[in-house]
Parts: C-alpha cells; sequence; structure tokens
C-alpha cells in the first residue's frame, strides 16, 4: 500500500541523521545534563537514599523503633520457606496476567470509541473515567460489598432471572475476581492516555489513506494501531508495574486482611501487614526487593520485545 | 507557531496536503451515519450507567440517614438528609473549604513541578545523546518499582531531619525534582512520536535545544502535557498515604486526610458526612476533568491539519 | 533553573548524610537532645468526628487552665493511625502523648519507644486500683494508663427475641447449650435472620479458654499459654455455631469481619445475638435502630463465675519516651485522667473510667445506654477474674492471623485440628520474633 510506504519512508533509520561534528556532539551532551540536572537532583537527593536505605534494611532485622540489626541474607532464606508469602506471589501473578490485559483492551477499544464524531464526547469520557476517580477511596469498600455481597445487586438480579447466587466478595474462589473487575473497570488513566495518543496522530496520514480508498478498519490497523505502539507499549510497561504493586483496592475491600482465606493477599498487602502489623521492616524490605528484580525482569522482557512491534518516528 | 506549522507542512505526504478532510466526506453518508450514531449513543449511554452506578450511589448515600446506608441497598430515596452536608462541612476542626485549598496548594504546587521538570527529562531522554543515557533511563524505571511502604520510613527521616514535616515541602519538592518517573516515561513516549523532520527543520533555522523544546516540542505535546496535568491533579487530590505521613497538624490536613477522619472501625462512623464531603471534594476534580479535555485535543493533530 | 539548584544542592547533600545516618543505625537518635521543657506537646488518637470535637475541647480547657503549654492534636481512623506513629517513632518524632491499643502497647513499650509513667512527676495514678494499672505494665514500669473499661459481652436485640418469640435467657446461670439452642430457635423461626453472629476473633478465644483455666499468651515464657486441644475445642465450637446453632455461612461471617461497623449483622438486624464491647452499644443501638440490651458470656458449667469475662482497657492513655516536654505530657496525661471537666467531655467514648471519682462525675451527663453501661459494669464485678495481661511483643498480628483461621475452618478448607496445630505454629513464631 502506496500509505505504508509513505509511512514507511517518514521512518527514518538513525544512520541516516548524520552526526557531523564532535563539537555539535559535546554540545547535546551537555544540553542533555541541563535538560535531566532536575531529575538529577531529585534521583541524589530523594530518591536514592530511601532505596539505598531499603536495600541495606532488606539485609537486617528493624523493627522500626529500634535500630536495625545486621542479619545478612536471614530475611532472604526466611522468605524461601514462607507459604504465604509464595501464595501471595501466586495472587499477584493472576492479578497481573489476567487483569492488566483486559484493562488495556477495554481502554484501548473505548478511546477508540470516544476519540471522535460523536456529540456529548466530553461527558461521556467525563463518565467513564468516573470510577477511576473513586478508585481507592472507602466508598469504594463500601460499594463492592453492596454490589458483590451476598444480598448485593448481582445477586438481586441473578435472582430475578432465578438463579441463586453466592457471596462473590466473601468466597474465597471468586473474591481475587471481583478486584479484577473493579481493576478493569478502572481502566480511565490508560484510556486517557490512548486519547491523548491518538489526539498526536496527524490528521493528514487518514485524509492521504481516504484517498486510497482504504476502509475505516484498515486505516485502524495500517495508520492507527502502528503509530499508537509507542503509547500502547508505554500502558503495558506501567500498567503491569502497577499492577505488580497493586494495594489499595485490596487493601479497603478485604478490610485490609487480604481475605477471605488469603485469596486476595497481594503481594504488596503481604509485605505491608510485614512491615506495618508486625513491625518486621527488615523482611518488607527484602520482600519489595525481590519484587523489584521480578518487576525489572518483566519490565526488561517488555523493553526487549517491544523492539519487534512498536514502531518510533525517530 | 509559525515555524512548527510550516515544518509540519514539510512532513506531509505528498499529495495528501490537499486531500479532502474526513469531516467533509461523511456528509454525503448523513442518513447511513446518523443510524449507526444512535446506536454508538445507545451502546455508550447503557454501559454509562454502569459506570455511573458509583457516583450514583454516593450521591444518594450522602443524603440518607447515617444509620440507614447500611440497611438500606439500592438508589432509591425516601428522605433527603442534606444536613449531612452541612454536618460534614463543619464536623472537623475547620470548615471542610480549608482541607479543599490544602489540598489545591499541594496539587497546583504538583502540577506545575511535573509539567516543567518531567518534560525536561523526557526531552533529554527522547531527543538527546548523551553518555549512560540508558542506563540512567533504566535506574529511572527502577525507582517506580519499589513500594511506598518501605521506602516512606527512610523518606520521612530524611525530611524530618531537614525540619521539613508538616510543611508541603515533602509533597511538592520531590515533584519539581521529576521523581514522577511515570510522566518522564510519558512524555517520552509521546516526543519520540514527534517526526523528527519538525526538529531537523528547527536546527536548520539555527535555533538551539530550549528553543526547540520550547518553541516546538512542547506546543506538539500539548495532549500528554494536558495528560500529565489532569492525572497529577486527580493522583494527588486522592493520595491518602503520603499526605498522612507528612502533615501532622490538623490545620494542614488534606482532602483525602479529613475525608478519613470521619471514619473509625471500631464505633459509628459519620458515614453521611463522610459520602457528603466526599461529593463535594469530586467537585473541582470532576471539573477540571470535563474542561481539561479541552487540552486533550491540541496537538500535531490539529496543527498538522489546517 | 539556578534558584531551583542551589536549594536542591544543599538538599542533596543534607539527604546523603542522613541516608547515611539511617544505615550507621542511628535512626533518629539525635533528634533527642532538643530543648527540653519547652512547654509544646502534641496529642495523637483515632477515631471519628465527635471524638475529634472532644479532644480539642478538651485541649482547650487544658491549655486555659495550664498557661505555657500549648497542645496540638493529631488525628485519623485507626489503620491510618498505626501506620503514622510507626513512621514518626522511626523518625523519632512521635507524638508526646499517645492514645495506645492493647495490642500495641508491649509492641511500643518493649522496645523502648515510650516512658515510664510511674516515674513521672505530675502524674497521679492514686485512683486507680491496682488491677487497671497492672493492664498497662510491663516489665517493671507502667507504660499505659487505662483510659477507661470495657468488657466483652453478648449483645442482644430484644426486638428480634420478641418477634421469634424466644424468651431472653438468665445470663447468670446461661450455658453454651442455651446459648445454640435459642440462636438455632431464632433462626429458624426468623426469615432472613440468624440467631447469632460469630464471635470469632482472639477475644472470643481469650474468653474460651479462660473459661478453661488457660490463657492466649503465656507473657512470662513467651509462649502460648494453652493446650492445643482448647483451640481445637473452639474451632469446633465455632461449627457448631455455623451448624448447631443454625448460625451465618462462612461467606456472610467472612463479609461480616472485612467490613464496617455499621454493616455487621447485630447493627443491620440480621442476627439477634452478636458478640461486642460494652461500650459499643449506643453505637449499636443507633445503628440498628432496634433495642439492643447486653448479657454475660454463657458458659459451661452455666455459673456466672466461670464466664472467663474480664475488664479490659479500652485504650491507653503513653508518653512517648522521646517527648520533648515530660514534664508537661505528664501533666495532661494527669488532666485527661482525673479532672472532672475531661472526663464530662469524653464520657464513656473511651470506657468507663477508671477513677471513682470520674466515674461518678459523668454519670449525671450520660445518656440512657451508657448508664445502662455503666451499671452492667458495676453488676457483673463480683464474677470478674483478673484481665489478662496486655499481648506480647510481636502479637500485634494475631488477630489476623486468629480470623483468617477461622475462615479457614468455617470454609471447611482446614480441620479444627489442622488450625490448631498451624494457628499455634505461625503465633509462636511470631511472640519469638518480637
Amino acid at each position: 500500500m502506496s500509505v505504508l510506504s509513505e509511512l514507511s519512508s517518514l521512518k527514518r533509520s538513525k544512520s541516516t541523521v548524520k552526526r557531523k561534528m564532535t563539537r555539535a556532539d559535546k554540545q547535546e551532551e551537555r544540553a542533555g545534563f541541563l535538560f535531566l540536572s532536575p531529575w538529577i537532583v531529585g534521583l541524589v537527593a530523594i530518591t536514592i537514599g530511601p532505596m539505598a536505605a531499603s536495600l541495606y534494611l532488606s539485609f537486617t532485622d528493624y523493627n522500626m523503633l529500634q535500630p536495625p540489626e545486621w542479619v545478612g541474607l536471614e530475611n532472604f532464606t526466611r522468605m524461601l520457606d514462607d507459604a504465604r508469602l509464595l501464595n501471595s506471589l501466586k495472587v499477584t501473578f493472576l492479578f497481573v496476567f489476567i487483569s492488566v490485559p483486559l484493562q488495556l483492551l477495554a481502554a484501548l477499544v473505548l478511546a477508540l470509541v470516544l476519540d471522535r464524531g460523536l456529540r456529548g464526547m466530553n461527558l461521556y469520557r467525563s463518565i467513564y473515567y468516573l470510577p477511576s476517580l473513586l478508585g481507592g477511596s472507602v466508598a469504594i469498600a463500601v460499594l463492592w460489598r453492596q454490589i458483590f455481597g451476598t444480598e448485593g445487586l448481582i445477586n438481586q438480579v441473578l435472582g430475578f432471572f432465578g438463579i441463586q447466587g453466592q457471596g462473590w466478595i466473601s468466597d474465597p474462589s471468586t473474591a481475587l475476581g471481583t478486584l479484577m473487575i473493579l481493576n478493569i473497570w478502572t481502566f480511565g488513566a490508560p484510556m486517557i492516555i490512548f486519547l491523548a495518543g491518538l489526539r498526536q496522530i496527524p490528521v493528514m496520514y487518514y485524509e492521504a489513506a481516504s484517498m486510497d480508498g482504504a476502509s475505516k478498519l484498515r486505516q485502524l490497523w495500517t495508520i492507527t494501531i502502528p503509530l499508537l505502539t509507542p503509547i500502547i507499549f508505554f500502558n503495558l510497561v506501567l500498567q503491569i508495574i502497577g499492577a505488580f504493586q497493586s494495594f489499595t483496592q485490596a487493601f479497603v475491600v478485604s478490610g485490609g486482611t487480604g481475605g477471605p482465606a488469603d485469596s486476595t493477599m497481594f503481594y504488596t498487602l503481604y509485605l505491608y501487614q510485614k512491615g506495618f502489623g508486625n513491625f518486621d521492616m527488615g523482611y518488607a524490605s527484602a520482600m519489595a526487593w525481590l519484587l523489584l528484580v521480578i518487576i525489572a525482569i518483566f519490565t526488561l522482557i517488555n523493553f526487549m520485545a517491544s523492539k519487534f512491534w512498536v514502531f518510533y518516528d525517530d | 507557531m509559525t515555524t512548527n506549522t510550516e515544518a509540519a507542512a514539510t512532513a506531509v505526504p505528498p499529495g495528501a496536503a490537499t486531500g479532502l478532510r474526513p469531516a467533509r466526506r461523511a456528509d454525503s453518508r448523513t442518513r447511513k451515519g446518523s443510524g449507526s450514531r444512535l446506536v454508538k449513543h445507545i451502546v455508550l449511554i447503557v454501559f454509562g450507567l454502569v459506570m455511573l452506578y458509583p457516583l450514583l450511589w454516593m450521591l444518594v448515600s450522602s443524603l440518607r440517614p447515617n444509620n440507614e446506608i447500611f440497611r438500606q441497598s439500592g438508589l432509591l430515596l425516601t428522605t433527603f438528609e442534606f444536613s449531612n452536608y452541612t454536618e460534614g462541612w463543619n464536623a472537623l476542626r475547620s470548615p471542610f473549604g480549608h482541607y479543599m485549598m490544602n489540598s489545591l496548594i499541594i496539587v497546583f504546587g504538583s502540577i506545575a513541578g511535573n509539567l516543567i521538570s518531567c518534560s525536561m527529562a523526557a526531552y533529554a531522554f527522547a531527543r538527546l545523546r548523551f553518555r549512560k543515557r540508558n542506563l540512567l533511563f533504566a535506574i529511572m524505571l527502577m525507582t517506580v518499582m519499589l513500594p511506598i511502604h518501605v521506602v516512606i520510613v527512610p523518606q520521612y527521616i530524611i525530611f524530618s531531619q531537614l525540619g521539613w514535616v508538616n510543611t508541603f515541602i515533602p509533597l511538592i519538592l520531590p515533584k519539581l525534582l521529576a521523581t514522577d518517573a511515570f510522566f518522564v516515561f510519558l512524555m517520552v513516549q509521546f516526543i519520540r512520536g514527534l517526526p523528527r523532520e519538525l526538529d531537523e527543520a528547527a536546527r536548520i533555522d539555527g535555533c538551539g535545544h530550549v528553543r526547540i523544546f520550547t518553541k516546538i516540542i512542547l506546543p506538539l505535546m500539548m495532549p500528554a502535557l494536558a495528560t500529565t496535568a489532569i492525572f497529577t491533579f486527580i493522583w494527588t487530590w486522592n493520595d491518602f498515604f503520603s499526605q498522612l505521613i507528612f502533615l501532622t497538624d490538623p490545620d494542614m490536613y488534606t482532602v483525602p486526610v479529613a475525608l478519613r477522619s470521619f471514619n473509625d472501625s471500631t464505633a459509628t462512623s459519620s458515614w453521611g458526612s463522610m459520602f457528603a464531603m466526599s461529593i463535594v471534594s469530586l467537585l473541582p476534580v470532576f471539573l477540571v476533568f470535563l474542561f481539561g479535555q479541552k487540552y486533550l485535543v491540541k496537538g500535531i493533530a490539529t496543527t498538522g491539519g489546517k | 533553573m539556578m534558584k531551583l539548584s542551589r536549594r536542591s544542592r544543599a538538599a542533596t547533600a543534607a539527604g546523603l548524610a542522613i541516608t547515611l545516618g539511617l544505615t550507621l543505625g542511628a535512626c533518629g537518635s539525635n533528634s533527642a537532645d532538643e530543648p527540653e521543657g519547652d512547654g509544646n506537646i502534641t496529642f495523637s488518637w483515632w477515631g471519628s468526628d465527635p471524638r475529634h470535637k472532644a479532644n480539642e475541647a478538651i485541649m482547650e480547657s487544658f491549655m486555659a487552665a495550664n498557661e505555657g503549654i500549648t497542645v496540638k492534636g493529631d488525628y485519623s481512623d485507626f489503620s491510618g493511625y498505626w501506620d503514622k506513629l510507626a513512621t514518626t517513632t522511626a523518625g523519632g518524632d512521635a507524638p508526646d502523648v499517645i492514645t495506645m491499643d492493647e495490642k500495641y502497647l508491649q509492641e511500643y513499650a518493649g522496645r523502648g519507644a515510650l516512658a515510664d509513667l510511674s516515674e513521672m512527676d505530675g502524674l497521679d495514678l492514686s485512683k486507680f486500683d491496682d488491677a487497671s494499672l497492672a493492664l498497662g505494665e510491663f516489665e517493671d514500669g507502667l507504660y499505659g494508663l487505662s483510659t477507661g473499661q470495657n468488657a466483652y459481652v453478648v449483645m442482644i436485640n430484644e426486638d428480634l427475641f420478641k418477634q421469634a418469640g424466644v424468651e431472653v435467657p438468665d445470663d447468670t446461670t446461661w450455658t453454651w447449650e442455651d446459648y445454640y439452642k435459642i440462636s438455632a430457635e431464632i433462626s429458624s423461626k426468623l426469615d432472613g435472620v440468624s440467631g447469632t453472629d460469630y464471635g470469632a476473633q482472639d477475644v472470643d478465644l481469650r474468653v474460651w479458654l479462660r473459661q478453661q483455666g488457660e490463657s492466649l499468651y503465656n507473657e512470662e515464657a513467651g509462649e502460648v499459654g494453652y493446650s492445643n486441644e482448647n483451640v481445637t475445642s473452639w474451632f469446633q465450637h465455632l461449627l457448631d455455631v455455623r451448624d448447631v446453632a443454625k448460625g451465618p455461612t462462612a461467606a456472610q461471617y467472612t463479609e461480616g469481619i472485612s467490613g464496617t461497623f455499621e454493616a455487621g449483622a447485630v447493627p443491620t438486624n440480621k442476627a439477634a445475638m452478636g458478640w461486642y464491647w460494652s461500650n459499643q452499644l449506643s453505637a449499636l443501638r443507633t445503628a440498628s435502630g432496634s433495642n439492643i440490651s447486653m448479657l454475660r458470656a454463657p458458659s459451661d458449667s452455666g455459673k456466672a463465675e466461670d464466664n472467663g469475662m474480664y475488664y479490659k482497657a479500652s485504650m491507653y492513655w503513653s508518653v512517648s519516651a522521646k517527648a520533648g516536654d515530660p514534664e508537661a505530657a505528664a501533666k495532661f496525661v494527669d488532666y485527661l485522667a482525673n479532672n472532672e471537666d475531661a472526663a464530662k467531655k469524653m464520657l464513656v467514648d473511651r470506657g468507663v473510667p477508671v477513677n471513682p471519682d470520674m466515674a461518678e462525675a459523668i454519670k449525671p451527663e450520660l445518656s440512657e445506654s451508657d448508664q445502662t453501661v455503666v451499671a452492667f459494669l458495676d453488676e457483673i464485678r463480683p464474677d470478674m477474674a483478673d484481665a489478662p495481661k496486655p499481648s506480647p511483643v510481636g502479637a500485634g498480628g494475631v488477630q489476623d492471623v486468629v480470623k483468617r483461621y477461622v475462615s479457614e475452618v468455617l470454609f471447611d478448607n482446614l480441620t479444627p485440628e489442622e488450625a490448631t496445630e498451624q494457628m499455634t505454629k505461625e503465633i509462636s513464631g511470631m511472640i519469638k520474633a518480637g
């Protein structure tokens, strides 16, 4: 297709952008660090310190009230035979791998639908963003119970059709599912990011494609999706990072217990219970660094895979 | 502005510049369009109700007497308890508006900080070549991979030693220093989506990096900036944990901290007041969202098309 | 730009220095050498807005009576309160006067975060009897002063009893068998109502074990204080509540424990009996809109002196070990514990005052529900045994552990024997690590 060839001709490979002088390179490097200076200062002054401290604490016995005591690898060896930790990993992985793709799909579809061309679009977008506004508030805890409880909305609707419901939120086999629904339902943030991404695709591409007689669907596949891949990639990476650290929803809905029977015990919730509930901040820090390694591995995989499907204009 | 319009024009594929805009073409198919549009509206409204349910429920709950909130389910209202609003507004040490003001100060500080510092960092990562760029980028991503619960204690110790606890500094300063890697990465992705030709054209015109950044990149990444501003508003407005930890004087409390202090898990909570004030505190966010969207649509899409 | 980076350079240096300080293990200890006696104290508590109002009024009147001392409040909801307290304590600037809960008292006292109240000038403890002081003791010091007393009781909904045509039992003689029978009868007569809600928390286990002459912890040995068979029988008892007494289902139980107070089965009129602390009576009456009253716990023998009940300190006043002005802090605690104005502002929100003068002073101000509570606590006094000591160091999380195993048993995932074995192992581990 001519559109495609035009697109690829737009995408200049790095080799064609010639660097002429090393002096310009130096200038660019100076500019780079200049632009980066607030971030570097923040990193050194605010971010790195606490991170390093938590790494150090992961090798100590630290109850927050007394100075930490060096215990070497003890926290990490303890983690090996902590069955609840293993369970929390399982719960978290399930949550990440089921709810993130579904949430992103919902966000992308809604972003495409709510992109343009309908009256009242602003209002629709706002309404679809509403659940995300309420996301972690205490009200959600109460609301979720009223929807998924034994006498909740879902069961009332099921009862109307003569189906005997169950306590979705209190049954260990379905409680995690309700949290996944909660997560998917709060797709507002990735949706807005997709919308912003769609806005950045130059209209002229579509105009050119229309002139070539390409159908709407074809335009979606050959223009919208490829040009949106950097944003899809961004959402994927950060939603995965975020989902691995999911805390608030499980905390609020289960009243901080991770129940019933540990079925919504997310990794970060368990970490929090260990740290703040049991005053075992050393162990919590060790858990946090294990989580960091896990997330880093998945992020790395994501970045490596991105070479095959993400298109940049630079 | 003329520079980038011209620059954008140079990037237009041959033959496209004079092409008809899709909106105009749609006129010829109005009848078919309106039918499918109606279907679209109906589907959107039905799903919209599902999305709207929590707000409606909160609204209804905010108008119920405290002890009926849990004994009644559904959205049917039998009485209107407006006193929840008047009582909730005055239930705490200061009128609720005081906490909203505190939140607004932090929110605006954070928005300004994120917009400036994150966009600068993003420009460097996306467009400039310097040593250790990839390593620094990886480090930046790593900073969002640790749960807050293990870094809050060291963070608190730092700010406490600096004498900044119970001020807004621990909540705003980090934003001025681009510690929100989420937004840096977001903007990096957006900048990388902009055609390089724009920068190249400007360079040929003799622009330095500061000018390219302020005159070309920033205006073109309006959607990303709007997204950042909107999200910073909402997330800061709702951020309970760090505001709870760093603010110790009730006069400094913010909306989320104030909302929680209606709650007592072991005895009666003032649920009516809490829901009423939740609704009140949702208003600014909802308005910002509704009107902030206007800026989501400004970007290369409009500049390039005109 | 320039301004920004200059400020941040200072921050950088400071940040690095402090990180080093932390890693060297000098956590917050450097702030101890603040000038003493500046008359500024902070007072922290958890709760909802009526308590905030009451405490602020108390602080006002205290300041009016004590020139030169300024008290500032610091409050939040229950779970946020403990996160904040742990963090500020780690940072070396915990509030000076701290509202403490039984399950955390020893965590903080045992780790040197609290001051010994018995050695504080200006705090008069003469009106507190030994039994109530013992509730706040750790090793040889007094680290928490009871804010008031509660007892763990059976709350019954008399309206539902009437509807079911069931008579309210005589609580000085009733047995667990009676309890099951009454519950089953109500469950079968009323639609959508359970005879009883579960009493399935660590307190319930404590009461059960005390009835068998044992206790949850053996504080001296740093071990659990029970033999496994008595915990197994407790889990079996909960299964009996489910099956014999026709109590709520396992799912309803889990909904109840992770929910809010008002969403519970008794406050929503879905259970005719339930287990609560005595000071929750008026909250229960308000939430349910029903006629709720209190009964003693049943026992095996049907004798009231065997029912294992005890007075618990509703909360404690504690003083931080690093209080900037310990004298002013002591003065304020004294005001909270021994001043009539303060007592009249708190009423029985934090239990019935231990100081008999205060208990007397507030009587005319009390609502009918609260008067009932005071009278009930008086009435059961002859049968009360010594209260258990505060939970040992490391046991702060036991409450959640018990809840978790109860739901495993009620969902039939574990047998009572398996649950007992695993739970004992876990609790022992926690206490030892503490």
